[in-house]
């Protein structure tokens, strides 16, 4: 935890910079750029953001790496804006900012940049591909940035940063993830810290969900993740919640970016129904965690820190290709299937009229299409999106702060999106969709009302 | 209790506090979820810490936002200056058809949830279910327990911690007493 003349200088030395399709020239000190030139971050231009999305748009290559840096631009940027004097019109929020200029203001900024670039440190290969199947039970890549940031691995430059581990480590990864750590006790995170995570991490207007938005979209050649995310900043503010009568405070706009967050949600919208959720890759997320829970020694990946450094898509993508030209080698089927791009085919999906008739349908169809032709054959894969909040404040011009649900239609009633596919191997796709053609009202109807 | 097992609890525990007068904001279904499944007993397996108004859980918010994504809960809007109300989805009855047996089986500790927290707002829901908080995890007398809720919460004060401590005494053991007559109620084999 900072306290107040515990370091004697963060002044910034060297300016130097990336360029970047999406925010032009990212700039950065000598002192971050150590953190940038550390092993853990370096690692990260080896994983790509998207898995084998380039398998779909093969031009979505683009890597965690300067998904990173972005993070930690914008993560900068709303700092810059929400800590501004000019746009604090509340005495519990004012109370809650050090002051613009102040050692601890650049303390809190140094932290919650480096905490941006570290966010995404712990990410296995192949990023959220097959995570949650590769992990041992209950542990998440974010528990792997935390501990990587808490670590020797990390530890000189972030004292070159003048900055504390600890704070970087809550500021990356939030309340979820950092508490997990064994002894720590359950209350270490203050309102300040809550809204600095927010900035990164927040499920509105977190600079990490701006930027993978927009980066994906741009690299996967899509237009509908683009938003108008400069104007959305400009706008956001710490906010008491009193159209909730709480004083505690969280991250909204002003009212004058109302529709730049709007079309944040329809871009956020259009990339998970026409990208994120593109069956074809889904399917090949699955195949790859079939692939490597077969290849990987014991099934899982290694929570052990040296070995995650030495793991990254390269080495799984030399033994992908090694297994798909041996049959004997373990996780052949699935490799031949990427690299033949022999994978399943779609069989269904869900339909609101189905939901309607059995919540169940999209299961049942599987479980069904699996005993006629053999589980080996069928895939099931439910899909919904992250976590979403559609109500935050907005500050008005007459001073008051409404929910954004009470002053838009779009966040009333945002657009949907969950999905369930079930998949079929190519050899008895046709026979399959006859076979549901003619089967699935009376699977349906069967099971209807259960 | 798979995932829709869970969604069906959540959406009688919706309509509860509704009937209960209560606003049904996220907020409201989170604290009224965190006793209902620390206090009551009901296995909705959401980890709670402390976060955003008291107990808060990350993987309840992701739930009440997929429930929203799939049709089975929804918005509603309600005049200014209060904030949304989660409701019943086009697919709720759905979910209430094929899941009825579910919702009945914890009926009363749903109820007794309801009728209890209901009438708060926001602020009192915070003050109260931050007081259950420190109850559970300190053994301590009301005073301390006080004071470390306005340490978490210092928009809190004094006062209102001392009130609220009060007031989650009052409830646990009221809790206690209902899951005691309960058990007394189920019949022996």
């Amino acid at each position: 935890m900072f306290r107040s003349g515990q370091y004697t200088t963060l002044m910034a030395s060297r300016v130097h910079e990336f360029r970047d399709p999406i925010h032009g020239f990212i700039k950065l000190d000598s002192e971050e750029r150590k953190l940038v030139n550390s092993r853990p971050f370096q690692r990260l231009r080896h994983i790509h953001q998207l898995a084998l999305t380039y398998l779909v748009y093969p031009s979505a290559t683009h890597k965690r790496f300067e998904h990173s840096l972005g993070v930690m631009d914008l993560a900068g940027r709303i700092y810059d804006v929400v800590t501004d004097p000019e746009n604090i019109r509340h005495d519990s929020v004012r109370d809650l900012v050090p002051r613009r200029g102040e050692h601890e203001w650049t303390y809190w900024r140094r932290v919650v940049r480096a905490a941006a670039l570290c966010h995404d440190v712990g990410h296995l290969p192949f990023s959220h591909a097959a995570e949650k199947e590769l992990l041992p039970d209950g542990i998440r890549h974010e528990d792997l940035s935390r501990d990587l940031i808490l670590s020797d691995l990390l530890s000189g430059e972030l004292k070159d940063l003048k900055i504390n581990a600890e704070d970087v480590a809550k500021i990356a990864v939030g309340p979820k993830y950092f508490r997990r750590r064994p002894g720590q006790e359950q209350y270490q995170f203050s309102t300040w810290e809550s809204v600095l995570y927010e900035i990164i991490g927040g499920d509105v207007f977190g600079a990490d969900r701006m930027d993978y938005l927009l980066r994906d979209a741009y690299h996967a050649g899509v237009a509908y993740g683009r938003f108008d995310h400069l104007r959305l900043i400009e706008t956001l503010r710490i906010l008491p919640r009193e159209d909730q009568g709480s004083s505690e405070p969280a991250m909204g706009i002003t009212i004058g970016g109302l529709q730049a967050a709007e079309s944040l949600l329809w871009a956020r919208y259009f990339m998970y129904t026409q990208l994120y959720f593109h069956p074809v890759r889904r399917i090949y997320d699955m195949h790859l965690t079939e692939f490597l829970r077969q290849a990987l020694p014991g099934g899982k990946y290694s929570t052990d820190l040296q070995q995650h450094l030495r793991t990254t898509d390269n080495e799984m993508l030399a033994m992908l290709a090694e297994a798909a030209s041996k049959p004997a080698q373990p996780g052949h089927d699935s490799a031949a299937r990427i690299v033949g791009r022999s994978h399943f085919r779609l069989l269904y999906e869900s339909t609101p009229g189905d939901l309607q008739r059995n919540l169940n349908a999209p299961e049942l169809i599987s479980e069904a299409a699996g005993k006629e032709f053999g589980a080996e054959f069928i895939r099931y894969n439910p899909y919904s999106s992250d976590a979403d909040s559609e109500d935050f404040p907005v500050y008005q011009r007459d001073g008051s702060i409404a929910s954004s649900v009470q002053l838009s239609t779009t966040f009333a009633q945002p657009p949907r999106f969950a999905v369930a596919y079930v998949f079929v191997a190519p050899e008895v796709k046709e026979k399959a969709k006859t076979w549901l053609e003619e089967r699935k009202d009376r699977i349906l109807s069967s099971a209807e009302g259960v | 209790m798979n995932r829709l097992e869970s969604a069906s609890v959540l959406l009688s525990l919706t309509e509860h506090l509704r009937k209960e007068g209560s606003w049904t904001g996220e907020t409201h279904v989170q604290k009224a979820a965190y006793v209902l499944s620390r206090v009551l007993g009901v296995p909705l397996d959401y980890e709670f810490i402390l976060y955003k108004h008291g107990p808060f859980s990350f993987d309840l918010r992701g739930e009440l936002s997929a429930m929203r994504a799939e049709g089975l809960m929804a918005w509603e809007v309600q005049p200014f200056p209060y904030g949304p109300s989660l409701k019943e989805g086009e697919l709720g009855p759905a979910l209430k058809r094929q899941f009825s047996a579910v919702a009945e089986r914890y009926d009363k500790q749903i109820e007794f949830v309801a009728k209890k927290l209901g009438s708060k707002d926001v602020k009192a829901l915070e003050r109260f279910a931050t007081a259950i908080y420190v109850t559970r995890d300190l053994n301590t007398p009301q005073p301390e327990r006080a004071a470390k809720l306005h340490e978490l919460k210092p928009h809190v004060s004094i006062p209102e911690a001392e009130e609220a401590v009060r007031e989650a005494d009052e409830f646990l053991r009221e809790a206690d007493e209902f899951l005691k007559e309960a058990k007394a109620a189920v019949p022996k084999e």
